[in-house]
């Protein structure tokens, strides 16, 4: 603990957490630019740090990419990261009725506020469920990966079936290189290189950072039409709070429930808190027309998954959203297996992490409150200056990840892909989780059935295996299921 | 107007110095002009944390301390398949000398179990740097005491007896020569990653018993006084004699069974390469041995130092694959493992088919458009441009590894032409992008050489 401290509190690690939360804020405010782009591009760049001091500036990139989304959101209608799209439906109409400094407030106090209700559940629950992760069979965790996947296919998109068949091809884009049963390769083409598979980090560039380029290119003439700051105070009263109060602690909640469940992150997480806002609210009909519930409601859950998705990933190695994908590797990069070994043989790094977060929110607060008139000039720096940088830097990344070029020529070829892909209105982000989960999840079947000598009983014996499978089940068929427990109120909705 | 004045003195500023620095006005950047000349790449074949990597590790930084060598070890971690995927790099590397392998006994098991279709034979040896003890790791409140009672049980119950080896690997192999050792006694093999799942995997209980390097199991066992049913507990050193660091551990000679096991690191060079490279990196890893740190470091770790060339390597290497072949003439069944991939490819195919079914009823869904809609009215489009775009940068890709240009002024080029395509060659704007080209790359050229030298630049 102490050493942790010590390195949070070094001029280092103050440093990472101050430039690394203004970075994210900066590309979480700049549509086009995300969180997960900047992290993907920073970890292989970490490799010779120190790793504490590398995860503190990872995560504070992490914290202020999530909330600096909503600085565009107000004041362009543009939101800076997926995760702020809800804030626009009230966040805009509010800044174009005269109160832009106060939808900004407003925003900054529940992203801070979401932040905080998430890092305790993740400071105080990680390590216990840690422990229970050892617990898990290998069939129980081979449903959980299966749940996770029926979760990122029934809420992480428009349609199902779209998000399903993303999901699945992720899971046959790792399918190539050696089998984790017999260890003998497939899917190879004879190919050398093929036989560690695709990198995840080659993959990710390229699905979400090449593709965006690309889109951002095509949409190179778009211009939102900025809203100046007024006078109107930034500074919120203690009334704020108290009026709030309610909102944002159960915001915030569920916030940090979406963020633990596997694979879906701070979007569905702000949409899925907004929805709910709006359905406890005495005002439902002013949500969309600039309400203060509806900007605090989104703001504290999207930063609230943040903390909620850290808790599978440091207790079990499964990652909660594309950001914690990313933060799986730079954890690996740097010997830290998360698990429950993690927290026994490197409790210093597990409390630099969390130490990290709960110090990036402050500085997340106070950058975005000294600094949001600056950052809302910075965004409109001309696409010409900024995107080439970040496609030289897709590559620099991508090779300096294991010095090969075929990781270069992954990452773009996974760049034309995704952007087909979107293009074809397949989401990108059921792919990326399936293209992890279906490594571990292969894996731990692999496992169960040697164990069990070939027998799929197990999955119905062990009581924790056949919760996350049955749980799996109804998710995935809910549309047909839903109708059988509805029928006595037909056209509720 | 002023401010871009600054903006542009500023720049050039640092252009300038970042050109002296490239150029060699300060200090010594004397060519070098024998072997080595750049970064030796160092495959490890497991992923970070491990005891290879560890070990590995300690050698590089004893290297670099010592400047036993005038340029970086770069270690690269290429984990999975049993270390047949980072093994089989090396193999099909180039044999000049800027590729090597760090690799213990797995890479002879992986070859004598037809894994892999390389051994040896298809490398180069350079030196055996050091060998581990192993143990049988059981949980501490199992209910076995010794080999006999494992073996006994897996006799009783044939394949219930769940046991953690990747096939091929050299506890694989042991595990196997144990149950030669017992009529009909057969384990569960479970295939596991590195120690620290194997751990998690006892403690859990769902492995029975699982082989870890000594080194391993002081590393994962909790301090005395933590209850049996959350630690672990050895249940025989595979030595013929005991380890002072366990004393009180039963060897299996004691336990009645002559099986051994000794996992030992060898480094290898791709088949080919000269051998006054060889001879030179052996030297330095006789130095590396000699280094005190690494002497103290391999003590806490339990790793036994040992430095052996030529000859005597090649016979302790032989006396391994003859244990190997040896255990694998008893029989191999393994559990029936349905076929994944083809499950994966129909279900795949299956729901390729519902999109399309889907877009051709035109019930695709609405994308979110909050972001462009009225307000932002009607802009016309640039995909011509985009793809331009995406072609200037796979030409520059393709020219990166052809290594005919230095990738610092390629970059340069590369920034230049796709900045510049997006403004479209505006004289303004192309002078900024000049600007930004130039501090990017030289900038990242002076970071990842001066400052960070751990990242592997093309």
């Amino acid at each position: 603990m102490n050493e942790a401290l010590a390195l949070l509190f070094s001029p280092w690690g103050l440093a990472a957490i101050v430039i690394g939360t203004s970075l994210g804020v900066f590309v979480g405010a700049v549509p086009g630019l995300t969180g997960t782009m900047l992290i993907a591009l920073v970890v292989p760049l970490t490799l010779g740090v120190d790793a504490g001091l590398s995860m503190t500036f990872l995560v504070s990139i992490y914290v202020g990419a999530v909330s600096g989304g909503m600085i565009t959101a107000t004041l362009l209608r543009m939101p800076g990261t997926p995760a702020s799209i809800v804030t626009t439906l009230d966040g805009y109409p509010m800044a174009r009725d005269g109160r832009p400094g106060r939808a900004l407030g407003l925003g900054i106090m529940a992203s801070f506020f979401g932040g905080l209700i998430s890092w305790i559940f993740l400071a105080t629950l990680s390590y216990p469920i840690s422990k229970l992760a050892t617990k898990l069979s290998y069939f129980a965790y081979f449903s959980l990966v299966l749940m996770a996947l029926a979760l990122i296919s029934s809420i992480g998109g428009k349609s199902r079936i779209r998000s399903l068949f993303s999901g699945f091809l992720g899971i046959l884009i790792a399918m190539p290189g050696l089998a984790p049963a017999s260890g003998q390769p497939r899917f190879t083409f004879g190919s050398v290189e093929m036989n560690s598979g695709f990198e995840p980090l080659p993959v990710l560039i390229g699905l979400f950072a090449v593709s965006q380029i690309l889109r951002e290119i095509i949409n190179l003439s778009r211009k939102g039409k900025p809203i100046e700051i007024g006078k109107d105070s930034v500074l919120l009263g203690f009334s704020d709070i108290k009026n709030n109060l309610v909102n944002m602690v159960r915001s915030s909640i569920v916030g940090t429930w979406i963020g633990i469940l596997p694979g879906i992150g701070a979007n569905i997480g702000s949409v899925t808190a907004y929805s709910i806002a709006k359905g406890m609210s005495k005002e439902k009909e002013k949500f969309g027309t600039g309400h203060e519930e509806g900007i605090v409601a989104s703001e504290s859950a999207n930063n609230a998954t943040i903390g909620g998705s850290m808790i599978p990933l440091l207790a079990m190695g499964i990652p909660g959203s594309i950001v914690e994908v990313v933060l799986l590797g730079a954890l690996i990069q740097h010997k830290l297996q998360p698990g429950p070994r993690l927290f026994e043989s490197s409790p210093d790094a597990v409390y630099t992490i969390i130490g990290a977060i709960f110090l990036a929110n402050i500085a997340m607060a106070i950058i975005m409150l000294a600094s949001m008139r600056t950052i809302a000039k910075l965004t409109r720096v001309p696409r010409p200056y900024l995107l080439p940088i970040i496609l030289f830097f897709c590559v620099i990344g991508s090779f300096a990840l294991a010095g090969r070029i075929f990781d270069v020529w992954v990452m773009l070829g996974f760049g034309l892909f995704g952007f087909i892909l979107e293009k074809l209105k397949i989401p990108l982000a059921p792919l990326m989780i399936g293209f992890i989960l279906g490594k571990i999840g292969e894996k731990a079947l692999v496992q169960g059935l040697q164990a069990s000598d070939g027998s799929w009983a197990p999955l119905f014996t062990d009581p924790m295996a056949l919760l996350f499978f049955v749980v799996s089940l109804v998710t995935l068929f809910f549309p047909w299921i839903k109708p059988l427990f509805t029928r006595s109120q037909p056209a509720a909705s | 107007m002023k401010r871009s004045l600054i903006f542009h003195i500023l720049a050039v500023v640092l252009i300038v110095a970042l050109l002296l620095w490239r150029f060699g006005v300060f200090g010594d950047s004397a060519k070098l002009s024998e072997y080595p000349t750049r970064a030796i790449r160092v495959v490890v074949p497991y992923p970070a944390g491990g005891g290879s990597d560890t070990f590995t590790r300690i050698i590089e930084r004893a290297i670099s301390e010592d400047d036993l060598l005038p340029v970086p070890l770069a270690i690269q971690n290429l984990g999975g398949g049993s270390g047949t995927i980072g093994s089989r790099e090396v193999v099909e590397a180039k044999p000049d000398g800027y590729t090597l392998l760090m690799h213990h006994n797995a890479l002879l098991g992986t070859y004598v179990d037809g894994v892999a279709d390389f051994g040896p034979d298809d490398y180069e040896k350079i030196a055996l740097t050091g060998s581990m003890t192993m143990v049988i790791i059981v949980r501490g409140d199992s209910k076995f005491q010794n080999l006999q009672q494992l073996l006994e049980a897996a006799q009783a119950n044939p394949r219930k007896v769940t046991f953690g080896a990747n096939q091929g690997s050299q506890a694989y192999f042991t595990a196997k020569q144990l149950e030669s050792q017992m009529d009909g006694a057969e384990f569960a093999m479970v295939s596991a990653d590195g120690g620290a799942d194997r751990y998690a995997r006892l403690i859990g209980g769902h492995l029975d018993a699982g082989i870890f390097a000594l080194s391993e199991y002081l590393d994962f066992v909790s301090p005395d006084g933590t209850p049996p049913s959350q630690n672990i507990r050895v249940l025989t050193v595979m030595s013929p004699e005991r380890h002072e660091a366990i004393p009180e551990a039963e060897t299996s000679k004691e336990q009645g069974y002559e099986v051994y096991m000794q996992n030992i690191y060898y480094w290898w060079a791709p088949k080919g390469t000269p051998q006054e490279i060889l001879d030179k990196l052996a030297d330095v890893l006789k130095k590396a041995m000699a280094n005190e740190t690494v002497i103290s470091e391999l003590n806490r770790l339990r790793i036994n130092t040992e430095y052996l060339v030529g000859d005597e390597m090649l016979q302790r290497m032989d006396d391994t694959l003859a244990v190997m072949r040896a255990a694998t003439t008893n029989s191999d069944q393994q559990a029936k493992i349905p076929d994944i991939p083809f499950f994966v490819i129909v279900i795949t195919g299956l729901l390729f088919l519902g999109v399309i079914i889907q877009s051709i009823l035109g019930k695709v869904p609405e994308e979110d458009t909050v972001a462009a809609d009225d307000d932002s009215g009607t802009y016309p489009t640039h995909a011509k441009l985009a793809a331009i775009c995406f072609v200037a940068v796979a030409i520059y890709v393709f020219i990166l590894q052809l290594k005919i240009l230095p990738w610092t002024l390629l970059s340069c080029i590369m920034i230049i032409v796709v900045g510049g395509l997006m403004s479209r060659w505006q004289p303004k704007r192309l002078l900024i992008v000049a600007e930004i080209a130039l501090i990017v790359s030289l900038g990242t050229a002076f970071l990842f050489t001066e400052v960070l030298t751990n990242v592997i630049l093309p």
